[in-house]
């Protein structure tokens, strides 16, 4: 170079030798020109593996995968109920779901139905209405079968397309003849809706039976709360409030003075108000007790989903949380199997290219 | 046949050869040494600032794509991000030189001058006899010596009672204030020249 400035010669000698340098690397396959070029060819190597591992891993792997995930998506937000929501029962499956619904648990349905009308105050053959007053006096039902399981279900339907209204009646009638009512109906157009049912608990499987007969079922469940520790709470306190009660009055009756009237009648009232609202209380256990509540959901093969209503108003992000890390961790699951079918065909590639490269090498050496 | 390339043909061909970029630097050193000499007008500065150019220009060449323009185009887009950073924080910059390993350097006392050679004061004269008022008073002595009076560097370590290394010290921290006052006035030396 052509200068008298020596930091210019020196700073020429400096960048010979970087250069000489990044040449090394250069003919290695490390120089930094052709490094950055390869950047992008390993980045879309790896992409191009990951898009085959998850399609290998689709394939084999059932229930997951492309394949699997409208399913699983299905199934991870559609029964929210707890129940027993899976794939849907096939004809073949039919008649072992009714085997199941008519051993169910294990409760003795009719004598679950003398529990459930023995209310506190009212006698064993008044039918299982949950407007029975209690009448003053009568004995508690201390020492008698004091089971209260509370009894609920729920099933959903598919029905051949045009059926929806008639099917929909004969839900009506069975709820009727069961000796039961409908609490609460809706539809989504002609092809789709709900109904919820009291239907008295000894009714409670004949009446689920037949109507799982009505169409496919998609899904059903049922449960039962056990609320008999609290009935006899409720009991046991409403024995010592009549206790108190009768004490208040006598000493009422016989009071003296006008103040004592006055204080004791102010007792009276309080003591009172506490009864009538342990009652209340007995009166709702016995009618949860008495009437189960059925959901029924009815849809034709082809109606139109519909939004539910309640999605729309209050959508769930826990929900869709929920759902959003299942869809995560299904797709990684698929990559994943799919990474262990591609690496044994890796393992081979890499020993035969290995020995290729070997071989080629040995022969330039010769050369 | 580096002779017969073009700059832009020599910035191509030095992403698969590195040597090729050093004919680059022959070519264009001393110009933008210049450049950098009068616009900072401190040889110190300038030398470090044509050292980290080529270094980050060298590092960089992997992105150099020919759009048509001069080759040499893209190293000066270079140097002007190096002199804006050196006004706006004063320092200069050295991570490529130190990402290539490339050892730091002192620049030798004799090119002081030599690098002031290529600035030429002579139009500014004015405008820097002006701006001397608002330095410290011994950087403004050395100055005063040095580039009104034309004095070589003896004479004014001699006159400053001070060691010569010491005078060229006081010469380059001046030019380099000097540079700032004039940047933030709007002037430069190329812009006074033009």
């Amino acid at each position: 170079m052509k200068t008298d400035i020596e930091y210019l010669k020196t700073l020429e000698l400096d960048l010979e030798h970087v250069a000489a340098l990044d040449e090394v690397r250069h003919t290695k396959g490390r120089g930094g020109g052709r490094r950055r070029r390869k950047w992008p060819a390993w980045t879309a190597a790896a992409a191009a593996l990951l898009v085959v591992a998850f399609a290998i891993g689709s394939y084999f792997n059932e229930g997951a995968g492309i394949r699997g995930l409208p399913a699983a998506l299905h199934y991870a937000g559609s029964d929210e109920s707890g129940g027993t929501a899976g794939e849907p029962t096939r004809d073949a499956q039919v008649p072992e779901a009714r085997e199941k619904l008519l051993l169910g648990p294990t409760y003795n349905s009719e004598a679950y139905a003398v529990a459930a009308s023995d209310t506190d105050d009212s006698s064993a053959t008044s039918p299982p209405a949950a407007s029975a007053s209690p009448a003053p006096g009568q004995a508690d039902p201390i020492g008698q079968d004091l089971s209260k399981i509370v009894r609920d279900g729920q099933i959903s339907l598919e029905l051949p397309d045009g059926d929806f209204g008639e099917t929909f009646a004969k839900v009506v009638n069975i709820a009727e003849q069961s000796g039961g009512m409908v609490l609460s109906s809706s539809t989504q157009g002609d092809g789709a809706g709900g109904l919820t049912l009291r239907i008295p608990a000894s009714e409670f499987d004949r009446a689920f039976l037949a109507i799982s007969e009505l169409g496919r079922p998609l899904s059903s469940s049922t449960k039962g709360q056990d609320v008999t520790a609290q009935f006899i709470d409720l009991n046991a306190h409403l024995k010592i409030l009549k206790t108190k009660r009768d004490f208040y009055f006598n000493l009422f009756e016989n009071a003296t003075t006008v103040s004592q009237s006055i204080q004791l009648e102010g007792r009276l009232e309080d003591v009172q108000l506490e009864i009538d609202k342990i009652q209340g209380q007995l009166r709702f256990i016995n009618d949860q007790v008495a009437l189960s509540t059925l959901k029924v959901s009815l849809r034709e093969k082809n109606a139109p989903k519909a939004e539910d209503p309640e999605d729309i108003l209050k959508p769930s992000l826990g929900l869709a949380w929920e759902r959003s890390v299942q869809g995560t961790l299904r797709v990684l699951a698929t990559v994943l199997v799919g990474l262990g079918y591609l690496l044994p065909i890796a393992i081979i590639a890499g020993i035969v290219l290995g020995v290729v490269m070997l071989v080629r090498r040995r022969d330039r050496g010769a050369s | 046949m580096p002779d017969t390339l073009t700059d832009a043909e020599l910035l191509l061909a030095s992403q698969d050869d590195p040597a090729e970029f050093v004919e680059l630097y022959r070519r264009h050193a001393e110009d933008l040494l210049r450049y950098f000499a009068r616009r900072t007008l401190d040889p110190e500065a300038a030398a470090e600032l044509t050292a980290e150019t080529f270094a980050e220009a060298f590092a960089s060449r992997g992105n150099y794509r020919d759009t048509g323009a001069n080759g040499v185009a893209w190293l000066y887009g270079i140097a002007r991000h190096q002199l804006g950073r050196f006004f706006r924080t004063g320092r200069i910059d050295r991570a490529a030189r130190h990402r290539l390993g490339m050892p730091p350097r002192e620049l030798p006392l004799e090119d002081y001058e030599r690098i002031e050679d290529l600035v030429d004061f002579a139009p500014i004269r004015d405008a820097l006899i002006q701006a001397l008022a608002g330095l410290p008073q011994d950087q403004r002595e050395a100055l005063q010596l040095r580039v009104v009076e034309g004095l070589p560097y003896p004479e004014v370590a001699a006159k400053l009672t001070c060691a010569e290394a010491a005078a060229r010290q006081r010469v380059s921290r001046g030019l380099r204030r000097l540079a700032m006052v004039l940047q933030e006035r709007g002037l430069s030396l190329a812009e006074v020249e033009s």
